[in-house]
């Protein structure tokens, strides 16, 4: 059966009531809910579970994002499809280039590089992060030099969302593509 | 490389440095397990500075306050140390 993460669009919607720790919620593209995520406070390890369904009707997890080092200036996160019981690839944010743009490398399996993901533009993002940072992101998902995805941040003063679309999902996973947006949100997310 | 025990089958497998932490698929049964992961870069730091600061501060607490409570102060921040290298295990 297909893991229902698998998706070629999603948005995702930061959870705002929220003291300790994260919460992100996964909607389709009829704004129907198709799961939810946790990201726990105090965690040495950031390690995201990602479940079916809505947090009032608990289901099983379906993916999960656990990072390989407990500080890691250029940290690497593994995607394991929990339903399937296989990691399904890693994402490794860019330590030093994400200073200026963000950026992270999409890895395979066997932790080859297969694509990138990158802030839409160095001018913007240097706005952002020195005078303006209400203006909303964009991240472009690169497979195999071609552009396969984008992930766009809604204009919203009080709530953090993200929309992804995938254009090619026989080069990338969707998976990965739900993987790669709720990382963006909650490690990129957290700094905006 | 690393020595990796798969979790499900049991089998055994190298896998490579940089996936130390991380999680990887079992080359036999295609599972994914995890990967032991080498000392924290992090908590190697933190380890060396607690151990150091031990040092100083038995030698500071002996010349001030006798042998005894040096000895003492200076068990104390190694223990934490200790603590420090078990949980960045």
């Amino acid at each position: 059966m297909q893991n229902p993460l698998n998706r070629n669009h999603l948005y995702l919607r930061r959870k705002v009531l929220k003291i300790l720790g994260a919460g992100f919620q996964l909607f389709d593209e009829n704004d129907e809910q198709i799961g939810y995520s946790e990201q726990k406070a105090f965690k040495l390890k950031e390690d995201i579970r990602v479940k079916a369904g809505t947090s009032k009707d608990p289901s099983p997890e379906l993916l999960t994002i656990k990072a390989r080092q407990v500080v890691d200036f250029s940290a690497c996160y593994d995607v394991v499809d929990t339903e399937e019981g296989r990691k399904i690839g890693a994402l490794r944010r860019k330590g030093f280039a994400s200073m200026a743009r963000d950026s992270w490398q999409i890895l395979d399996e066997n932790d080859e590089q297969i694509g990138e993901i990158k802030e839409d533009s160095m001018t913007l993002a240097l706005i952002r992060r020195f005078l303006a940072s209400f203006i909303p992101q964009t991240f472009r998902v690169f497979v195999g030099g071609d552009e396969v995805a984008r992930i766009k941040q809604r204009f919203n003063l009080f709530v953090y969302k993200l929309d992804a679309t995938c254009d090619q999902p026989e080069k990338f996973d969707g998976r990965m593509l739900t993987a790669s947006t709720i990382l963006l949100a909650a490690i990129e997310g957290a700094q905006s | 490389m690393i020595e990796v025990h798969c979790e499900h089958c049991g089998r055994r497998f190298e896998a490579p440095k940089q996936l130390a932490g991380g999680i990887t698929n079992c080359p036999h049964c295609g599972r994914a397990t995890p990967v032991e992961g080498l000392r924290d870069p992090f908590w190697r730091l933190l380890q060396a500075a607690v151990l150091a600061g031990a040092a100083i501060l038995g030698v500071i607490l002996w010349q001030t306050h006798g042998v005894a409570i040096g000895v003492a102060s200076g068990l104390g921040a190694a223990a934490l140390g200790w603590l420090a290298f078990k949980i960045g295990g």
